[in-house]
């Protein structure tokens, strides 16, 4: 069979469809594009023959790898405002939990030993460790800055991950 | 932090005393279902080594130029009905070839996915998700020790060697894979061996590799769990479980040595209870003596 489609995005593919379908019930071995357009591209990818895709010039993985890796790059450059905020979200976190109720950060003020669900939870996503000693409030592998620079009873004396320096 | 937008969520980890984005993540969403997902992770925590005192600029160039250095997961799906239907994977990870993978997906008749495969470009098929099932984790976990140590008590009857075996090592690399290696240590090795670290002591040659999609889906559901439940001792178990399995039938056998033992174990972690480690996999307490003269533990 035969294909020729010209078409934008937004329009209905019909031969396309078709040829997609009869890819699907292996009704053919292979598919020949002869001319692979960039708006065709990512649903050319994504025909099956034979349980492979076809692969066009340009691969959709490779696009969103090139995507992904500029997206990091720029992280270099938010590096500063992301830290603020996050401080800044921890602040507001210990003062309002409903564990604590309390109106600010106060260092000491937390009860001494055992977990809570709150301190799950931030160990969860920042990856710090709740200490059950009453003089160590908590231990984290990559610091919260702003913590830390509040909290005299903190120490840094544990790390969750044993891939991280304890020195970090 | 976290960031939700219609079209997309974004996750960003990054460590504070380097200043380096240690882990980003993006998922990106066509009327409201998954379009792909993006992942880069820098190994340790955004802390690699030698990168001090490095412009912005020279630690991102040198992470990425480096395969050891970083870790990324592309994944793009194709939706029919719906839902996903099959994907297109590309993985860069320390150790292995880059590589693409079709990532094929089946749900059950009340429309429960089941099971997701990755197929290789390189060649090669992996169930990278299995839906969990009603058997219990440690009905799971007796299976796959059962299955595992068969196996392994096939390929061991199928090898050939030039003396009786003394040790066999199962390598296993929690929390990632709890699938082991195998590891054959002959008498003839044993003679001219200063510890019991088979993995470089051993040509990786000699190894016995065994097929874990095999034993699919049984050990993708049993990982899932017991990293879902943060319990890499469930794991360690099952592992050990099967050596100790393999100790107990090798011993008597024509192709093992009198004292012969298997024994699994991260050496990562877990290389400080050897002897203990030893023991649970069967290892007597004369055999324990023995090696202990001979400086192995």
């Amino acid at each position: 069979m035969q294909v020729r489609e010209v078409g934008s995005g937004a329009a209905k593919r019909e031969a396309h469809e078709g040829l997609r379908g009869t890819a699907r019930r292996r009704e053919i071995d292979q598919v020949l594009v002869w001319r692979l357009e960039f708006g065709l591209r990512r649903h050319a990818i994504m025909v099956a023959v034979a349980g492979w895709p076809i692969c066009g010039p340009m691969d959709i993985t490779e696009d969103l790898r090139q995507d992904l890796l500029a997206r990091w790059k720029a992280l270099f450059d938010r590096m500063s405002l992301l830290a603020e905020a996050a401080g800044r979200g921890l602040r507001t976190l210990y003062a309002t939990g409903d564990r604590f109720g309390l109106k600010a950060y106060t260092p000491g003020k937390f009860p001494a030993g055992g977990r809570t669900s709150m301190t799950r939870s931030l160990g969860a996503t920042t990856g710090c460790t709740y200490s059950t000693r009453p003089d160590v409030l908590f231990t984290w592998p990559c610091a919260i800055p702003s913590i830390k620079s509040t909290g005299k009873e903190c120490t840094r004396t544990a790390v969750r991950k044993p891939s991280i320096p304890s020195s970090a | 932090m976290y960031a939700y937008g219609s079209a997309e969520a974004e996750y960003t980890e990054f460590c504070i005393t380097t200043q380096i984005p240690s882990e980003y993540i993006r998922l990106a969403l066509s009327d409201g279902q998954p379009a792909s997902f993006q992942r880069l992770r820098v190994q340790c925590r955004g802390a690699p080594p030698d990168l001090r005192g490095m412009s912005p600029g020279l630690q991102a160039e040198r992470i990425l130029s480096d395969p050891y250095l970083h870790e990324i997961e592309i994944e793009a799906y194709d939706l029919q009905d719906g839902r996903v239907q099959s994907g297109w994977a590309w993985t860069e990870a320390p150790g292995i070839p880059p590589q693409r993978s079709m990532l094929a997906y089946s749900y059950s008749d009340d429309g429960k996915l089941q099971r997701i495969v990755a197929n290789s470009e390189l060649g090669g098929t992996r169930t990278v998700f299995a839906a969990r099932t009603k058997t219990s984790l440690k009905q799971l976990s007796s299976t796959l020790s059962q299955r595992i140590a068969g196996r392994i008590i096939e390929a061991l009857q199928k090898a050939s060697f030039d003396s009786p075996l003394v040790v066999v090592e199962l390598p296993y690399h929690p929390p990632d894979n709890y699938f082991p290696g195998v590891v054959p240590c002959t008498q003839a090795d044993a003679d001219r061996m200063a510890d019991l670290c088979l993995v470089v002591a051993v040509d990786p040659k000699r190894w016995i590799e065994l097929v874990e999609e095999d034993f699919a889906p049984d050990i993708t559901e049993f990982a899932d769990r017991i990293d879902y439940i943060e319990q890499s001792q469930t794991g360690a178990k099952m592992v050990r479980q099967a050596a100790r399995m393999v100790t107990e039938f090798g011993r008597g056998q024509p192709w093992a040595a009198e004292n012969f033992v298997a024994f699994a174990i991260d050496w990562e972690f877990e290389g400080g209870d050897l002897a203990e480690i030893l023991k649970e996999c069967g290892a007597d307490g004369k055999t324990l003596r023995e090696w202990k003269q001979r400086g192995w533990l």
